[in-house]
């Protein structure tokens, strides 16, 4: 198992715990343990293209903390935060220290409830439960069965997107695609975001939704505490490519009973297969155009489709960037050789070498590690150099995503024409 | 005004006597204090053919690594020479000597660097793996030195330590050297251009070599030659333990000469390291303190009167709130991270100009920012979000290149900065360009 890394080891629960609770306005977040890692994971933040929305605060912590156990510092600090700010629910994270010299923070907060008006939600696992999907898990589970109320009313034609978090590299555009399609092609409306674009009360009330869908596995229990308690139905899938998303709209079509506005897709569709068109034409001409993709699991399997059969790449490898938990989705029997749930570094630069593929579809390491192969489009985090994601309209998703790669990847032709082989 | 019972809490620079006194604004705190390791961040990335390995969660070693990228794209002469062991529950409860030891040795075959800086957390540091017994049990295995800095934060508060003891462990490095006369080494400064500053520049004029530049212009083999140098200047004030361990091992002598503001300071600081040179730079001194005395006297004007809340800038909080004051300015609120040394002359020099302000601990900017409408300052100097002190009206002026500068080149730019950040934010607030004054 490796441990020494070059880049990025795998990002922990802990870390998938604040990536999804930090972009949730009006929750209070608040560390126990060191104030560094607090401060380190608000600068973090920058690398995933957003900025932090909830309130996040440390206790900081000192040897009196660790060695005597006292953890009057946390409760003098929840009642602080309690009277200061009056939020409707304070999340209590554990840190690694406080996890390892057995700090029960969740019994500390259970005997501290009656005394705080906020209601104190915990997680313990402390880095060290899991990788950065399972903290995501966790997060969206706990909202679902902790934050969301029961409706006063449904608001008909609304929707909630669960599984859109800022560890996607590019949720903002996402997201905004899935509102265009379900705006102009079912003429619904988003109500909330499981968890990139939300707030406190949002999710309160986002059982006020007639339906769900949910975009990564991460999500699924979610919507199912939210079907069985507020008999809210949900469809699982995400839309890529033109058959992709084609699939995803008859999918939600039958779940939910709604109409597609068929006009409008075809339209669409009709506009993405051009422009596929093109670039299967540009593609032709150079000898088998060969890629290695990189990704969470959801996201690869569902965007390959759209590479493999309407860009006619050959796709060798395909790196999921966690671990298999065996929770997520089924690895079809034809992709087992080539789908590897969290490589060593070493092993990504071994199979590199060995496939030496034109293309690179993926993470900003992976780019880095194959930084000598000249087709590059960074579509997954980490986002190693950096790049700015600011304009919410380059999605991955929906027809338009399918162009906004096709134009990507035309001008990776374009400019790496002499490196490419062409075909004899 | 209920608001500013929140300040009641705090002592003013009249009752500060030890680090204990300088107090929180509150109990929760956003966005808290960097941690030693972030420290080493800051120090280790400069050193060529040393290697850096972080030995810690997957969190730490995560955005330590996320830092050193996205500075060395930034800064010139940077590499990226830090490698992380993301520790796991096994090696928590079971220690991971073994396991780091194969490492270190898979790292001296594969990199082949010339030095190993083994970086512990907080976690090695709890579960109490002995990092100092793995160096001995390996060192004979590899052909790198190897040097060890411990970064634990809840021994302390801030990143500072982190800073500190990565200069230290550098003195393990350094081997006896023939002195070679007029040569100085520059200890503590962490930024590109030394040659650039006036100091360096006036020395050079006159015929004296930089050996080299701790930690911003070095590698292991200056670093080793390093006591050949006749004098250390020591730039920042966490170079003094290297100074003094370099003095006691090697017989080097350090000048004390940092960031400084105060003009008499800046001069006693040149006419130390003349001495100590055996250069006569009267004239020369004389000569730029004259000229910062003019352009003391022409900012003055402007910046009599003018208060202000100190945040974060790389130069000494108390002294440069002590020159500030000097000039007329009023001090509402002084963010500090700890007490250092001379901080005692410099919070008298504040109370000596007729100022008594609130001393808070630094980088927890939550509480203050609901005091911000109220306390009114005209300027905020230090980070903070530029948006919100714009829409308070407050002037935003951020310090970080002053820090590059040495002599009295320094104060000038300070309050050159300061008058153009009053101009340029009256311009903003007509319709023009950007608020904040970046140095």
């Amino acid at each position: 198992m490796q441990q020494l890394y070059k880049y990025f080891p795998l990002p922990s629960d802990r870390m998938g715990v604040l990536w999804t609770l930090a972009p949730i306005k009006d929750a209070c977040i608040l560390e126990y343990g060191p104030a560094g890692t607090t401060h380190y994971a608000v600068e973090g933040l920058m690398q995933l293209n957003t900025e932090l929305k909830a309130r996040l605060y440390t206790t900081h912590i000192d040897e009196n903390d660790i060695i005597m156990g006292d953890s009057s510092r946390l409760k003098v600090t929840i009642k602080e935060i309690d009277q200061q700010y009056k939020p409707p629910v304070i999340f209590v994270l554990a840190s690694t220290i406080s996890s390892v010299v057995g700090i029960d923070i969740l019994s500390i907060c259970q005997d501290f409830q009656p005394e705080v008006s906020a209601k104190l939600i915990c997680f313990t696992g402390g880095g060290f439960r899991g990788d950065y999907t399972h903290g995501i898990q966790e997060v969206l589970t706990i909202l679902a069965e902790k934050i969301v109320k029961e409706p006063q009313e449904k608001i008909k034609g609304t929707y909630n997107i669960i599984g859109s978090n800022i560890d996607c590299f590019n949720f903002a555009s996402d997201i905004q695609e899935i509102q265009n399609i379900m705006s102009e092609g079912f003429g619904c409306t988003l109500h909330t975001v499981f968890s990139a674009k939300t707030s406190v009360t949002e999710i309160e009330e986002a059982s006020k939704a007639e339906f769900n869908l949910v975009i990564r596995s991460e999500g699924i229990d979610c919507a199912k505490i939210l079907a069985s308690k507020f008999r809210i139905p949900y469809a699982a899938g995400a839309p890529y490519g033109v058959h992709g998303t084609y699939k995803w709209i008859k999918t939600i079509e039958s779940a939910f009973s709604i109409k597609a506005n068929d006009i409008f897709f075809a339209r669409q569709a009709e506009k993405a297969q051009k422009n596929l068109f093109k670039f299967n034409h540009a593609a032709f001409i150079y000898e088998n155009l060969t890629g290695i993709l990189s990704g969470n699991l959801d996201f690869v399997l569902d965007i390959l489709p759209l590479l493999r059969n309407e860009m006619m790449l050959d796709i060798k490898k395909i790196f999921v960037n966690h671990k298999d938990y065996g929770m997520g989705r089924k690895i079809p029997e034809q992709l087992k050789e080539k789908v590897l749930f969290n490589c060593d570094e070493e092993e990504k630069n071994q199979m590199i070498k060995e496939a030496n593929p034109s293309l690179l579809v993926g993470d900003g390491v992976l780019l880095e590690l194959g930084a000598h192969i000249p087709m590059q489009v960074q579509v997954a985090n980490p986002n190693i150099n950096h790049v700015i994601k600011i304009y919410e309209h380059t999605p991955f998703m929906g027809f338009n995503g399918a162009i906004y790669l096709t134009e990507v990847l035309l001008n990776q032709l374009q400019a790496n024409r002499k490196k490419l082989q062409a075909r004899t | 005004m209920a608001e500013f019972q929140i300040l009641e809490s705090l002592n003013r620079v009249s009752k500060i006597n030890t680090a204990k006194d300088i107090k929180q604004l509150s109990h929760a705190q956003f966005p808290g204090t960097h941690c030693p390791l972030f420290g080493v961040a800051l120090t280790a990335g400069y050193i060529n053919g040393l290697f850096a390995l972080v030995v810690g969660t997957d969190e730490c070693s995560y955005y330590t690594k996320s830092f050193i990228i996205d500075r060395k794209n930034g800064t010139e002469g940077l590499s990226d020479n830090f490698l992380s062991f993301a520790v796991n529950q096994d090696d928590v409860v079971f220690g991971c000597h073994d396991k780091l030891q194969e490492t270190v040795i898979k790292i001296d075959q594969q990199y082949r660097p010339k030095a190993i800086l083994l970086v512990t957390t907080c976690i090695l540091e709890v579960i109490g793996e002995d990092l100092k017994a793995l160096i001995y049990s390996v060192k004979e295995k590899v052909q790198a030195k190897l040097v060890l800095v411990k970064t634990e934060h809840f021994k302390c508060n801030s990143h500072i330590p982190g800073i500190e003891r990565t200069l230290e462990a550098l003195v393990q490095l350094m081997e006896e050297q023939p002195v070679k006369e007029r040569t100085i080494n520059l200890l503590g400064h962490r930024y590109n251009g030394a040659e650039e500053t006036e100091l360096v520049k006036l020395l050079q004029s006159r015929g004296v070599q930089i050996h080299t530049v701790l930690p911003s212009r070095c590698s292991i083999d200056l670093i080793k030659t390093s006591p050949s140098a006749a004098l250390n200047i020591v730039t920042d004030f966490t170079a003094l333990t290297l100074a003094e361990k370099i003095e006691k091992k090697f017989g080097t002598p350090y000048v004390y000469f940092d960031k400084y503001l105060n003009l008499s300071r800046i001069e006693q600081g040149y006419l130390a390291v003349a001495e100590k040179l055996g250069l006569n730079l009267s004239s020369e001194i004389k000569h730029m303190k004259e000229q910062a005395v003019k352009a003391q006297e022409k900012y003055q004007a402007l910046l009599k009167g003018k208060s202000f809340i100190y945040a974060n800038t790389p130069l000494l909080a108390f002294e440069f709130c002590g020159f500030l004051t000097g000039l007329g300015m009023k001090p509402i609120l002084i963010q500090a991270r700890d007490l250092y040394v001379n901080d005692d002359r410099y919070l008298q020099e504040i109370l000596e100009f007729g100022q008594d302000p609130y001393v808070s601990r630094i980088a927890n900017i939550a509480p203050l920012q609901a005091l911000y409408g109220q306390l009114s300052p005209d300027f905020y100097i230090g980070h903070e979000n530029p948006m919100l002190l714009m829409e308070k009206g407050i002037v935003q002026v951020v310090l970080d290149g002053v820090a590059k500068k040495l002599g009295f080149e320094v104060p000038v730019l300070v309050m050159k900065t300061l008058a153009d950040s009053l101009y340029k934010f009256k311009f903003m607030a007509e319709g023009g360009g950007h608020h904040a004054a970046v140095v």
